[in-house]
C-alpha cells in the first residue's frame, strides 16, 4: 500500500489498497474521480478556477478548467471504467474577507467549487459526497479500498467521513 | 537587488515594529536582523513551520496604493501555537488557552490587535522610506493550518503568484520566546511601484 500525495497543481493516480491524500487544503479544492468496482482512482488539487485567466499555464492540475479533463484521462489509462467514474470534493473554504476597492465580491473557494463543479457535470460524473464552503483549513484523504473521503480540520481537530 | 532593498527596508520597518511591541508588552523585545528570502508557494508552509498542516495564529493587512488601487500588498503575520499563548499570557489576566481554537473574543482580539500593531508599524515605516501610500485595511485574524491560510492568499488575487516574499524574523522577550514570520506578498504592480520609487523611473527603465 502506498500513500500519494497531491500538491498544489498536482493530479497523483492509484489503485487499491492505495491511498491518496491532500494536506491543509484552504481556498483550494480537491477532487476524487474513481471507480468504485475496479477501485481506480485519481486525486487532482486545485487552485483556481479558470486557466484561460492567465497568459502561461504552468501546471495544467492547478486550474479547475484543465484539471477535470486531465483527471479523467489519468484515470481512464490507469485502468479505470469511464462510465463508472464517480466524484467527491472537498475544500474551497474562505477563511478571509476580501477588502478594499476593485475586488471581485465573489471568493475565490466558491468560484472552485462552482468551477469544479461545472465541469464534472459537463464530463457526465456524478459528485456523490461533497464538503465544501465554511471558513476553516482542511486535509483530505481518499480510501481506494473503501472509496471513503476523510476529511480533517486542522485547528478543530474534527473529522468527517463523507 | 531588488532582494537586497527589501531586506533593508523590512530591517527599518521591523525595528520599529519592535519597539510598538515593547512598549505593548512592558518588556524588553529584541528581534533578530530579518531575513528576506523569496519562496516558491508551493514551499511556503513547510518552509515556515515544518509542515502545512502546523496549525498558526494569522493577522492579515492588506494594503493598497493611494494612487491606484490595483496595486496591493498583502501582510501577513504569522505566530505558532507556542507565540500565540505566550502573547496571551503576557496580556491577559488568567491561563493561556489549551487549545487556540477556542479563544474567546477578548483573546482573539488581543491577537488580532497585536498583529495589527506589528504590520502597521512595518507599514508606515516602508512609506516613509520609500515614498510608497500603502493603505491598510483592518485587520483580519484566523487560527488554521498554515497551508490552508497560504493557499487562500495567494489564490485570491487573481494574478496567482508563484513567488513570495518571506521576511523572517525571531521575536523574543527576557521571559518568553515569541516567533513571528511576516510575509510581505506584493502584486506584480505593487513590486514595480516600490522599485521605481527607491530607484526613479530611469532606473525601472534601465530594468526593462
Amino acid at each position: 500500500m502506498a500513500t500519494y500525495t497531491a500538491r498544489i497543481g498536482d493530479i497523483v493516480v492509484g489503485k487499491a489498497p492505495d491511498k491518496l491524500e491532500a494536506l491543509a487544503l484552504g481556498s483550494c479544492v480537491a477532487i476524487a474521480l474513481y471507480d468504485p468496482q475496479n477501485k481506480i482512482g485519481s486525486l487532482s488539487h486545485v487552485l483556481l478556477p479558470k486557466s484561460s485567466d492567465f497568459k502561461e499555464v504552468d501546471k495544467i492540475g492547478k486550474y479547475a478548467d484543465t484539471a477535470v479533463p486531465e483527471a479523467i484521462k489519468l484515470t481512464t489509462s490507469k485502468g479505470a471504467n469511464r462510465t463508472r467514474l464517480k466524484a467527491k470534493i472537498a475544500g474551497g473554504a474562505k477563511m478571509f474577507e476580501m477588502t478594499g476597492i476593485n475586488r471581485l465580491t465573489v471568493d475565490v473557494g466558491s468560484r472552485n467549487v462552482d468551477a469544479v463543479k461545472k465541469h464534472l457535470k459537463e464530463n457526465d460524473i456524478p459528485i456523490v459526497a461533497n464538503d465544501t464552503g465554511k471558513n476553516y483549513g482542511r486535509t483530505v484523504s481518499f480510501d481506494l479500498e473503501t472509496s471513503v473521503f476523510t476529511i480533517r480540520q486542522g485547528a478543530k481537530k474534527i473529522t468527517k467521513h463523507i | 537587488m531588488e532582494i537586497e532593498v527589501l531586506q533593508e527596508i523590512s530591517n527599518i520597518g521591523v525595528g520599529h515594529a519592535a519597539t510598538a511591541l515593547s512598549q505593548l508588552l512592558h518588556r524588553r523585545v529584541d528581534m533578530s536582523i530579518p531575513y528576506v528570502e523569496l519562496v516558491n508557494y508551493d514551499k511556503i508552509g513547510e518552509r515556515l513551520v515544518g509542515s502545512q498542516e502546523n496549525v498558526v495564529s494569522s493577522v492579515l493587512v492588506d494594503t493598497y496604493s493611494m494612487d491606484d488601487a490595483d496595486k496591493m500588498l498583502n501582510f501577513l503575520l504569522l505566530f505558532d501555537e507556542a507565540s500565540a499563548k505566550n502573547i496571551l499570557k503576557i496580556l491577559k489576566t488568567g491561563s493561556p488557552p489549551e487549545d487556540l481554537s477556542e479563544l474567546d473574543e477578548v483573546s482573539s482580539s488581543i491577537i488580532e490587535e497585536t498583529g495589527n500593531i506589528l504590520l502597521l508599524h512595518t507599514i508606515s515605516k516602508i512609506n516613509e522610506f520609500s515614498g510608497t501610500k500603502w493603505f491598510p485595511s483592518p485587520p483580519q485574524h484566523s487560527i488554521d493550518m498554515v497551508g490552508a491560510i497560504i493557499d487562500e492568499i495567494i489564490s485570491r488575487d487573481e494574478r496567482a503568484q508563484n513567488q513570495f516574499l518571506l521576511v523572517e524574523c525571531d521575536v523574543f522577550t527576557d521571559e518568553e520566546r515569541l516567533k513571528g514570520l511576516i510575509l510581505i506578498i506584493p502584486n506584480e504592480e505593487a513590486l514595480k511601484l516600490i522599485m521605481a520609487k527607491l530607484y526613479g523611473e530611469d532606473f525601472m527603465d534601465m530594468m526593462g
